[in-house]
């Protein structure tokens, strides 16, 4: 099949009367967490995996994704009025995007962000269509050692890539692979860490342990806190018409920051759109000829890392959906709803299942059509969303995780885990522990061990065989490079130094 | 809670308890040999790994003085026994009561507790909640119960 066969059939799932629906709760889900700051878009995403279960498997798969890349429009929202980003991803927003509206430009600012937004999604969404078919043929040919050796990467990269100490990163992953192997041992039949419960024979949920880790440590850390900025900007439809001198200023930092986002989101372990978007500022702020006016609402200084964060957030599906190797936690959990609609993730997925992938990829223009639409006369409505007081957010969120968790086996027995999970989780996290490697490892776990069982199986327990295969020695020398690159680099400056 | 905590000694500490932990319960499963695996080898592999990346954070932390993020105990406690009240009254009072006492007491956590907020939240909420997981998604939970 040609590209525009392909794209014929995507556009049939992606325009049925169901996945539309799914795409628009997701999209508008998404852009309501993200104008919040409190709840981050892997709270939400966390908080609706249980409602996917009951949808089809594309249907689900379009939600969740709308609700992670709508969240990255909707986070620069609360970035530029009150200085306080709606997510991660858009905290260096808050640099350029503030002054913008202290200056009274908060409308151009706003519409400056979506359009960088709608741009650097797209762009990455053509990567994703145009990379993902070759790519996954050239990983049809992969064995299993090189599996093994190529997700050993990407828990290497997500435990070393983080700020704070190397050996809690490491030791994140390790807790998360343990929580994966909890349960029935898929070779030998054995139980293992179940304590005799019966109801841990299948493991644990993966919206247990997302719940636990990303809904119940957000709860405890936010709840009964009082949001300290004050809302004053008002935005009007008149005020966000952009000067044609706007327009200009952000040309090319928009296409530098989606080419710059684009291949960020491609790496395992990167962290998505916060990295992404970091670097985009500081690409601008070199190249440009008035660097002072960086931190003072430069026009570039907003568009490109919101386009590079957007771009991000959608070439991460390209590792995801093509070799089954999620670079961040969220693609973690979007790989586990896969998992659980018993979808292996892999490079067979384009071609076993050719209306999922085309119809997801197509959705994503289709769900950026309409946030780009359905901001301009909605702007008022996200900005007024910034006066919901606290109060009433986290008990809601409470009611959602314990009902979620239920929800997902009608046991009581689960919703008692997320109590014990959510309270240990919050410890270790206090204590520097990382919730976003601990999930790719729970994620990963099982995967990665009957690809090394697999591999030992068939070289009859030859460890060789991870160096013979020239794919897998390749992953493994990475690995040992970003290793000692980490050490060294942790040797060189002991305390990384924060920048302001 | 004490707010002193140095941030990767105790890291380390945990991850080396749950590492021995690991350990002691892996022993017990069989280990087998690298071409026929038993259930045992990964996780005491990964269980020698924490011990070593708990060391390693204890020791490394020697040198540093950063402490732990204060955790608040009131939410922790509110927000967990929430969670264990409505596991324990679900299916014995229902989904109504069991949802009011959720959002009651993790209201508790904020000090005082904005009452008028937390009722607005149950009456606006659980009949949102009830249609869309029992009425819609057809999760088998009563909406009133006794039973004990």
């Amino acid at each position: 099949m040609g590209v525009v066969d392909n794209l014929l059939l995507g556009l049939e799932t992606a325009l049925t009367f169901q996945n539309l629906i799914y795409c628009l709760i997701g999209v508008t889900v998404g852009m309501v967490v993200g104008v919040l700051p409190g709840i981050g878009h892997l709270t939400a995403i966390s908080l609706l995996l249980p409602l996917t279960f009951y949808a089809p498997v594309t249907a689900g798969l379009v939600m969740l994704a709308g609700i992670y890349y709508g969240a990255q429009y909707g986070g620069s929202i609360a970035s530029i009025m009150i200085n306080m980003p709606g997510t991660a991803s858009s905290a260096v927003i808050c640099l350029d995007g503030y002054p913008l509206t202290r200056q009274g430009k908060a409308g151009t600012a706003l519409i400056i962000t979506t359009i960088a937004s709608f741009v650097g999604s797209c762009i990455a969404i053509s990567l994703l269509i145009m990379l993902s078919p070759p790519l996954a043929r050239a990983a049809l040919s992969f064995h299993s050692a090189d599996y093994f050796s190529m997700m050993a990467l990407g828990l290497v990269a997500a435990g070393t890539l983080i700020q704070g100490s190397k050996f809690i990163g490491a030791a994140s992953v390790t807790v998360g692979l343990l929580l994966g192997i909890v349960g029935t041992d898929v070779s030998s039949g054995a139980m293992r860490f179940t304590f005799g419960a019966p109801e841990l024979f299948d493991g644990i949920s993966i919206v247990v342990i997302a719940m636990a880790f990303f809904g119940v440590t957000e709860v405890m850390t936010s709840i009964g806190l009082a949001r300290d900025h004050a809302l004053n900007a008002k935005v009007t439809l008149r005020s966000m018409m952009p000067s044609r001198a706007d327009l200009a200023e952000s040309r090319n930092p928009i296409l530098r920051g989606s080419m710059v986002g684009s291949a960020v989101g491609i790496l395992p372990g990167a962290g998505g759109g916060s990295m992404a978007a970091f670097m985009a500022y500081a690409v601008e702020k070199r190249i440009s000829k008035k660097p002072d006016s960086f931190g003072r609402g430069a026009i570039p200084g907003i568009s490109a890392p919101e386009a590079a964060n957007n771009a991000a957030a959608q070439s991460a599906f390209i590792p995801t959906l093509t070799l089954g190797i999620p670079g961040d936690a969220i693609m973690a959990l979007i790989l586990g709803a896969l998992l659980v609609h018993g979808i292996t993730p892999g490079p067979q997925v384009i071609a076993d299942s050719p209306e999922l992938f085309w119809g997801l990829a197509v959705s994503f223009l289709v769900g950026n059509f309409i946030l780009l639409i359905l901001n301009i006369p909605m702007m008022g409505v996200w900005v007024r969303l910034l006066k919901i007081p606290p109060t009433y957010l986290f008990p809601a969120i409470s009611l959602f995780i314990a009902v979620g968790v239920y929800s997902v086996a009608n046991i009581s027995f689960d919703v008692f885990l997320v109590a014990g999970l959510g309270l240990a989780a919050y410890v270790m996290v206090a204590f520097g522990f990382e919730p976003a490697p601990l999930l790719l490892g729970y994620v990963l776990g099982p995967l990665i061990e009957e690809n090394f069982r697999r591999a030992l199986l068939i070289s009859r327990g030859d460890f060789m065989v991870f160096i013979d295969r020239p794919i897998s020695a390749a992953f493994l020398v990475m690995s040992v490079l970003l290793v000692i690159w980490v050490a060294l680099g942790a040797r060189k400056n002991p305390a990384p130094v924060k920048e302001s | 809670m004490q707010t002193g905590m140095r941030k990767d000694i105790g890291a380390g500490l945990i991850a080396l308890a749950i590492g021995i932990g690991v350990c002691w319960i892996s022993l017990g499963y069989r280990i087998g040999t690298p071409s026929r695996m038993g259930p045992g080898l990964v996780p005491l592999a990964l269980g020698i790994v924490l011990i070593l990346c708990g060391i390693g954070a204890a020791v490394s932390g020697l040198r540093s003085s950063e402490t732990a993020r204060p955790m608040r105990a009131r939410p922790m406690v509110m927000v967990t026994l929430s969670l264990v009240v409505f596991a324990l009254t679900i299916e014995r009072l229902g989904f109504v009561p069991a949802s009011a006492l959720l959002i009651v007491l993790s209201g508790l956590s904020e000090s005082p507790p904005k009452w008028i907020a937390l009722a607005v939240l149950c009456v606006v909420l659980i009949p949102a909640a009830y249609f869309l997981f029992i009425v819609l998604l057809g999760i088998p939970a009563p909406a009133f119960a006794w039973k004990f």
